[in-house]
């Protein structure tokens, strides 16, 4: 007995002498992070001086505060569209991509660049591409005759103007819905064929069923990326011209960095945080509806 | 085997990298850091600068930090810098920020540096007396002044003698009957360009409110001398006359370039597609580089009441923190000196605060002359501020930019600008 | 049949290089601008072709900032961050999935749910610990967290761990080998391709990162590359030709890295997004 618990008890302390650094590091930098956070929000700190308990007054501040709702604003616009464009493009790429065709190693390659090089260098590719006397885009349109807008100069155009840039950013969508196509079982297709059905209905009742679970995740993996952008709006317009940019994390950048308002800034992450959970959460729960899983027979 | 060769591997890495980040602790040489922000044109300028003095002071070593970026982000690095412990001996900044820096405590009291130094300094032949009132907080020196700058209105020659106009305008009418003259927003012409553009503030508040309001018989906000407390009245007839001048200028008369352009404000002047711009030291030497054909100058402010403008400078400050301060002083003297604002004068384009410079060949481009004739007017002022000054401007200049994009009248955004500035006022200075 | 199968292998082809050719538009514009004179690049009407090219943009825009230097930061930052998390994912990794030991999935768990945390909560009261420690403007925010484990990719390396049979580990016990020698000989062998997929993923995300080096490095002599890039803008004026020049040189060591090893990319995105 005691044997068995001693090396019960010596196989445990190695197994946690392998998994201590990552525990100290969800610690140090999870944890306890989150923690003083919350009580930070509770203060008003600008780092040069000590900390100065106000109680709920940064939340109090932030529900009138107008930038923090166009910044919310913002995100949600910027997420809504741009979250579905990518989505679509990805499938559509995937879907090609799957055809047995030759050189789809150098299609691939060229639809994921987009991606890879997603952030600083890209923006600011972007940035020229719109500038708005010589940049690309406006060429182009004036090779057609069509006057082009200011892009990331005009307030109803800034946000466009990135949501096109992202629009090409698919390749972490894209390969996994080639995965999930992957996992699609051929012989359903046979089936619908025999019942006369076309392309088109295969795809609609095989293929798309079968893909929920790879789209249900993206959607997931999409909103919890794409609600923290920041490079984009950073380097592109700063928080836009008449705070048309200004996404939710810009603003917290703004608020922590630039006006040194800590505590206000900690207010403002904390809500991030509690927004994303709720909709994480309320995903999952709603995942059960539309969400179909061949493995569990077709209910999770 | 594989375990130790893999060990020792991470043991030179470690030490690799340690070694590449300790500083140099071995020699005995005072090192003096400077932080500074300039661009490509004018780096070199303040290399040479810096290269003599080290010449004339074996036993100091400057380290140059030149921060990319811009004003505003060096203003906020420098200010996260003092917090972290890690700010510069000496830094280079606008003149307004020193309020902000005495008032926290963070910069150097010069007080008895200058008053031993005073002959030296020669502090009467500095033309602007006014810089030098710039340089202080609560009656107590606290930077030495170099490059002076604010804008004067600046124009393309060529194009006003196309369209035949003789001389520049000299009252508010004129200069939109000029500016309507020479715009045509079809063919991408305009008349008068705003530059509104700073990184960090959607509009310069100075340039699109204070100095019209100014000249306008107004101002925007006035110091309480005895305690330092600042009001601001954007509600009064001056301000909105003043920003309703500019406002119709870019809606009504269609003779200023929409701020949606804001981004190539300077490709379009190269092109000559610009007529009437604001005008500062920094540009001359940039525009003269990147665009030698153009054929610019520049002329005093056309008059309302008056032909008002601002004069400002960039500082030389000490941090308190520092461990050389008599090193740090004698850099900061050097720098200002007359010889050296001769040396950096045509990399860095500000008049020089040396009126004895003034004779420099650089400074005989037309478009210098102007500004000094603008900084002889006794309505020149120089520039005040008060501690949190940055973030008042920053909250009056988002709610001035939507009437400047066309989103509110003139008036409800002068109201919402004077709500908002009542506001951070009061988190400053109220409770 | 014949003739339907064909059509739509001519509709897939159109529609991919139709695709291909709107996403790889900007990146030839990209090349062709880097080597414009700055009056080109500004030119209208659009004239795509370069002429002359310019070589000396790629060597002025080394001059006008230490591009090197921040190059060279950069590879320092990224190997060590690579490092530091193939070192610290691994062993978390395989302790995570060995058999059964008190608190295993409960930890696991945890670890697991703070990848649900956005970075923007811990960063601030991150950013005043190391302003307390004095370590702004050094390297070690930026270098040290990567040794101390990464959610993500502890998951991922468990993923490829637990596809080991028992029966391995433990005949090398019973040869006598000590846990961590079980771990280097027995294990880590057999999970190369998801070690190549945690560096390549690693890589990306260092050297892209824009976030941390902004409000850690004040020192342009410390700044990396992506930093560096956004220096080329002063206020209201950029330097296009050398902004384009470096931002291919920025990009190179993606793509290169990219080509090379995309096998090991696509297989550890696979896993990581089906399993999860």
């Amino acid at each position: 007995m005691s044997n068995i618990r001693r090396r019960y008890l010596r196989e445990t302390l190695t197994n946690y002498a392998f998994i201590a650094p990552a525990i100290a590091g969800v610690l140090i930098f999870h944890l306890i992070p989150m923690v003083t956070s919350l009580f930070l929000s509770l203060t008003r700190y600008d780092v040069v001086s000590s900390p100065k308990f106000i109680g709920l007054n940064n939340y109090k501040t932030m529900v009138v505060d107008p930038l923090w709702r166009k910044s919310i604003f913002n995100t949600c616009y910027y997420v809504g569209v741009t979250l579905p464009i990518r989505l679509i493009i990805a499938l559509i790429a995937a879907v090609l991509l799957d055809q047995k065709v030759r050189g789809i190693t150098i299609f691939r390659v060229i639809f994921y660049l987009p991606s890879i090089t997603a952030g600083v260098a890209i923006s600011l590719l972007w940035k020229l591409i719109f500038q708005p006397t010589y940049g690309l885009a406006n060429s182009l349109l004036a090779h057609f005759g069509i006057q082009g807008p200011a892009w990331l100069g005009d307030p109803k155009w800034a946000m466009p103007s990135i949501i096109i840039m992202m629009s090409l950013n698919i390749g972490q969508f894209m390969l996994i819905f080639l995965a999930g196509l992957q996992s699609v079982p051929t012989y359903l297709y046979e089936a619908v064929q025999l019942d006369g059905g076309n392309r088109w209905h295969q795809f609609k009742y095989v293929t798309i069923p079968f893909l929920t679970p790879v789209i249900f995740l993206n959607i997931v993996i999409g909103i919890i990326e794409m609600v923290q952008m920041f490079t984009q709006a950073y380097v592109m317009t700063g928080g836009g011209p008449m705070d048309a940019t200004l996404v939710y994390v810009m603003y917290i950048y703004q608020r922590a960095f630039q006006w040194l308002e800590m505590g206000y800034a900690s207010s403002l992450a904390w809500f991030l945080f509690i927004v994303l959970l709720v909709l994480t959460i309320m995903q999952f729960k709603l995942s059960g509806r539309w969400v179909y899983y061949e493995s569990a027979g077709g209910r999770r | 085997m594989l375990v130790k060769k893999s060990l020792l591997l991470a043991l030179v890495l470690v030490l690799g990298v340690g070694m590449y980040f300790t500083p140099n602790v071995l020699s005995a040489t005072k090192t003096l850091t400077v932080w500074l922000q300039a661009d490509a044109v004018r780096l070199p300028g303040y290399e040479l600068v810096i290269k003599r003095f080290e010449e004339a002071h074996p036993d100091i070593k400057i380290e140059l930090t030149n921060v990319p970026g811009g004003w505003s982000d060096l203003y906020r690095k420098l200010l996260a810098a003092f917090a972290a412990g890690t700010a510069p001996d000496v830094l280079y900044g606008k003149g307004y920020w020193i309020t902000e820096f005495a008032d926290k405590g963070l910069i150097l009291d010069l007080h008895k540096y200058f008053i031993r130094d005073q002959k030296e300094l020669n502090a009467s032949s500095f033309f602007f007396n006014h810089l030098m009132i710039g340089s202080s907080y609560k009656g107590h020196i606290y930077g030495l002044p170099r490059g002076e700058y604010w804008y004067t209105p600046g124009y393309n020659v060529d194009l006003f003698k196309q369209a035949g106009i003789v001389r520049p305008p000299n009252t508010w009418e004129e200069f939109r009957t000029v500016a309507n003259k020479l715009s045509n927003p079809d063919k991408k012409q305009w008349g008068f360009a705003l530059s509104t553009y700073s990184r960090v503030d959607p509009v310069c508040v100075e340039a699109v409110l204070d100095t019209w309001t100014r000249q306008a018989g107004g101002q925007i906000m006035s110091i309480d001398k005895k305690t330092g407390k600042p009001t601001y009245n954007l509600l009064s007839k001056e301000a909105k006359e003043a920003f309703k001048f500019v406002v119709d200028n870019i809606y009504v008369y269609k003779n200023t370039m929409p701020p949606e352009l804001e981004g190539s404000w300077e490709t379009l002047i190269y092109n000559g597609q610009i007529a009437m711009w604001w005008l500062h030291g920094g540009h001359i030497s940039r525009f003269r580089k990147g665009a030698p054909n153009l054929n610019f100058s520049s002329f005093i402010m056309p008059k309302k009441v008056n032909r008002a403008t601002y004069i400002a400078d960039n500082k030389f400050m000490i941090n308190t923190k520092t461990k050389y301060p008599e090193e740090a002083w004698s850099l900061i003297k050097w720098f200002t000196s007359k010889d050296m604002e001769a040396l950096v004068a045509p990399y860095e384009g500000h008049l020089s605060v040396w009126k004895e410079n003034w004779k420099l060949p650089v400074f005989q481009h037309p478009a210098y002359q102007g500004m000094i004739r603008q900084f002889s007017l006794p309505e020149t002022i120089p520039f005040q501020t008060h501690p949190g000054w940055e973030s008042v401007r920053g909250a009056i200049a988002r709610e001035l930019q939507k009437a400047i994009f066309g989103k509110a009248t003139v008036e409800e955004a002068l109201q919402s600008a004077q709500k908002v500035a009542e506001e951070e006022l009061q988190k400053i200075y109220g409770k | 049949m014949k003739i339907r199968i064909s059509f739509s292998i001519v509709l897939t082809y159109t529609f991919l290089i139709l695709g291909a050719i709107i996403f790889i538009t900007p990146f030839i514009f990209l090349i062709t601008s880097s080597f414009k004179t700055p009056a080109q690049i500004m030119s209208v009407p659009f004239r795509l072709w370069p002429d002359p090219w310019r070589w000396q943009n790629y060597v002025e825009a080394f001059r006008v900032q230490p591009f090197g230097r921040y190059y060279l930061n950069s590879t320092i930052i990224t190997s060590l961050n690579i490092l530091g998390v193939l070192i610290s994912c691994t062993l978390a990794g395989w302790g995570f999935s060995r058999k059964y030991f008190w608190g295993r999935d409960f930890f696991f768990l945890l670890i697991l749910s703070c990848m649900m945390i956005p970075g923007q909560v811990t960063m601030i009261p991150l950013y005043i610990m190391y302003s307390k420690l004095g370590w702004i403007n050094t390297y070690f925010p930026l270098i040290l967290p990567s040794f101390f484990g990464s959610p993500f990719y502890i998951f991922l390396i468990r993923q490829f761990f637990l596809t080991i049979p028992d029966e391995l580990a433990d005949a090398a016990v019973i040869d006598g080998c000590s846990p961590f020698k079980v771990f280097w000989y027995v294990g880590l062998p057999l999970v190369k391709p998801a070690l190549v997929s945690v560096t390549i993923f690693t890589f990306l995300a260092v050297w892209n990162d824009f976030f941390s080096p902004l409000i850690y490095l004040n020192s342009p002599q410390k700044y990396t590359v992506m930093l560096g890039l956004t220096a080329y803008q002063a206020e209201g004026f950029t330097h296009w030709e050398y902004l384009m020049a470096a931002s291919a040189i920025a990009m190179l060591p993606v793509f290169v890295i990219f080509l090379s090893l995309q096998r090991y990319f696509v297989q550890g995105m696979a896993m990581s997004g089906l399993k999860g």
